[in-house]
């Protein structure tokens, strides 16, 4: 590697981490925590564990599990049982979404090829979680959870014999899609929320928005 | 309990939307494989410039076999219009001795996945559930690199259904070779157009069938994958004129962004056989083998093109953080001030944090 490219490269992973950095930050944990859970992530790639060998089904440490754990902490730590529902929900509707944007472009790099779905699944994470919780934190829940819920999906068709695959969840550890997923999720919610709120003239004043004053 | 109730109407609503719309509504067929589902680009005089299964988009672009580059302008139905932007210099003002190896340095070693496993040539299915016959150029692409003296891993993992979320699931492979830290990672594919004569060439007496490059726009690594195409594509043109159809810039990332030395390859198409696809993946191994690991003594030139492109990416990169964030900044705070004052505040102790989570 050339130079520019390795300085290239770390600056890639520099902006990356620190995007999720700016995320782990909204849930409930602390700057070193947070870093905590970054170095974990990443150390947590390099290990996969097999839940079942035929058909394959594994699950990346980084990329999986500690997502995943995250994930139901946050949902655990919901301020009411409003938030909690609205979260599940979003977590529902997003995996649905999934689905159904990764059959809309079934021919992608064979036909629609007009934006690469992979930020769709994050984008359409984060709106609906947006709408529904006008939360960070379910926006986070919906897009790492969501694409739990439609890997189990695969791995579900797999089963009853209606396609022949393999399911990894995680399996790209710190780039899989179920972080990539919740990272832009949070990153939308913040933006939307805070162009919206600055449109409005201040915050929303409605009760019950779980964290909709959180910046 | 009433919302709950709504909920749940949603949630079956929803369930009921996407697990049966698709399959219901929009059936089952494939894009591709089928005379009407083949873009044709022509350029702005009329002239016929490529066949295509991939769908193309407004701003994608094209460097044929003659080096002459074309961008996509508009799309009616079927038929693109492409403008002629001329010739590509795809050595840069370069000569080839210069260009090489790209990893000196290097662990010799190569990568190759298969985001859609299914791929195979007629006659037989043109897709198996499972293995298709692209597992078969890949290994024959390996067989022609061991002997040159070229580790390779392939990753043989499946990543169907033949879907959008294939290049989801071809990311755990790709990531996994990364983890070698390879000198370069190939996703085999072949195209889908119908037409065997597109695709079909006599090299060295030989009929094969040409190899297209695949560079994604939607990567911050697009400007070094692209000088990577067009290293290998200018290494082929003159060990093997012929064998590299062109290069095609479409809208996706295929998970180039993990590797500054990844493309997705295209050998050939349906109709075209596996035979000629498997002659083409020794040609172009031994150009590979010659990109990256020279056959001949070489300046630094070539890396220094590499290095060059990746710095203008991080240029853009820093670029739009830096703007991103003031603009963030600004929608927050409201004022200039208030931007101002938020950095001052963020250098004066550490990340932010208000205390109101």
């Amino acid at each position: 590697m050339t130079i520019g490219v390795i300085i290239l490269v770390i600056t890639g992973l520099l902006v990356y981490f620190g995007a999720a950095h700016r995320v782990l930050d909204r849930l409930h944990l602390t700057d070193s925590m947070a870093l905590f859970f970054i170095a974990l992530i990443i150390i947590g790639s390099y290990f996969e564990l097999t839940i079942r060998r035929s058909p394959l089904l594994t699950i990346n440490i980084g990329g999986g599990l500690i997502p995943i754990a995250l994930a139901f902490y946050v949902l655990y730590r919901a301020d009411s049982s409003k938030e909690l529902i609205r979260a599940i929900v979003a977590v529902v509707l997003t995996a649905g979404a999934i689905y159904g944007i990764s059959y809309f472009f079934r021919d992608f790099g064979h036909g629609r090829d007009i934006i690469d779905p992979l930020y769709l699944y994050a984008v359409s994470g984060g709106i609906i979680a947006y709408i529904l919780g006008r939360s960070r934190r379910a926006s986070f829940i919906a897009g790492t959870l969501g694409f739990l819920l439609f890997n189990l999906f695969t791995y579900y068709r797999v089963l009853t014999g209606r396609i022949v695959s393999q399911v990894r969840i995680g399996g790209a550890g710190a780039f899989d899609s179920i972080i990539i997923s919740g990272i832009l999720a949070v990153l939308l919610a913040e933006i939307i929320g805070e162009s919206r709120e600055r449109l409005q003239g201040g915050p929303a004043g409605e009760k019950n928005r779980g964290d909709s004053n959180e910046k | 309990m009433k919302n709950n109730k709504v909920y749940a109407g949603y949630i079956f609503c929803l369930l009921l939307f996407f697990f049966l719309f698709p399959t219901v509504v929009l059936g089952d067929d494939f894009i591709g494989h089928r005379e009407e589902d083949t873009v044709m680009v022509y350029d702005e005089q009329g002239n016929y410039v490529f066949a295509t299964a991939m769908g193309v988009s407004s701003g994608d672009r094209y460097i044929n076999e003659d080096n002459i580059e074309f961008e996509v302008k508009s799309i009616n139905g079927k038929r693109a219009i492409a403008q002629n932007k001329g010739k590509v210099d795809l050595f840069q003002g370069l000569n080839r001795t210069e260009l090489t190896p790209l990893a000196a340095q290097g662990k010799k070693l190569i990568g190759i996945y298969f985001t859609h496993n299914d791929e195979s040539y007629r006659p037989g299915p043109e897709s198996i559930e499972g293995q298709g016959e692209i597992h078969d150029i890949g290994y024959q692409l390996k067989n022609a690199l061991e002997k040159m003296g070229i580790q390779v891993i392939i990753k043989d993992n499946l990543h169907l259904p033949h879907d959008g979320a294939a290049y989801e699931r071809s990311r755990a492979s790709a990531t996994d070779l990364i983890k070698n830290r390879p000198d370069a990672i190939f996703d085999l594919h072949r195209d889908a157009i119908p037409q065997a004569h597109e695709y079909l060439a006599k090299i060295n007496g030989q009929l094969i069938s040409q190899v297209r490059l695949v560079v994604g726009r939607q990567n911050p690594n697009l400007s070094v994958n692209d000088n990577f195409a067009k290293q290998l594509k200018a290494v082929c043109d003159e060990k093997y004129p012929g064998l590299i159809k062109g290069i095609f810039y479409g809208s996706g990332n295929y998970n180039q962004q993990l590797s500054t030395h990844s493309l997705l390859l295209e050998f050939g198409t349906h109709v075209t056989t596996e035979a000629q696809a498997a002659s083409s993946a020794t040609m172009i191994a031994d150009s590979i083998n010659s990109l990256l690991y020279g056959d001949n003594i070489s300046n630094q030139e070539g890396r220094n093109i590499e290095s060059k492109n990746a710095y203008k990416t991080i240029a853009w990169i820093v670029t739009i953080l830096f703007v991103g964030i003031l603009a963030f900044l600004f929608i927050n705070e409201g004022s200039w001030q208030g931007v101002v004052n938020r950095i001052k505040s963020f250098l004066g102790r550490e990340i932010i944090d208000r205390g109101e989570k």
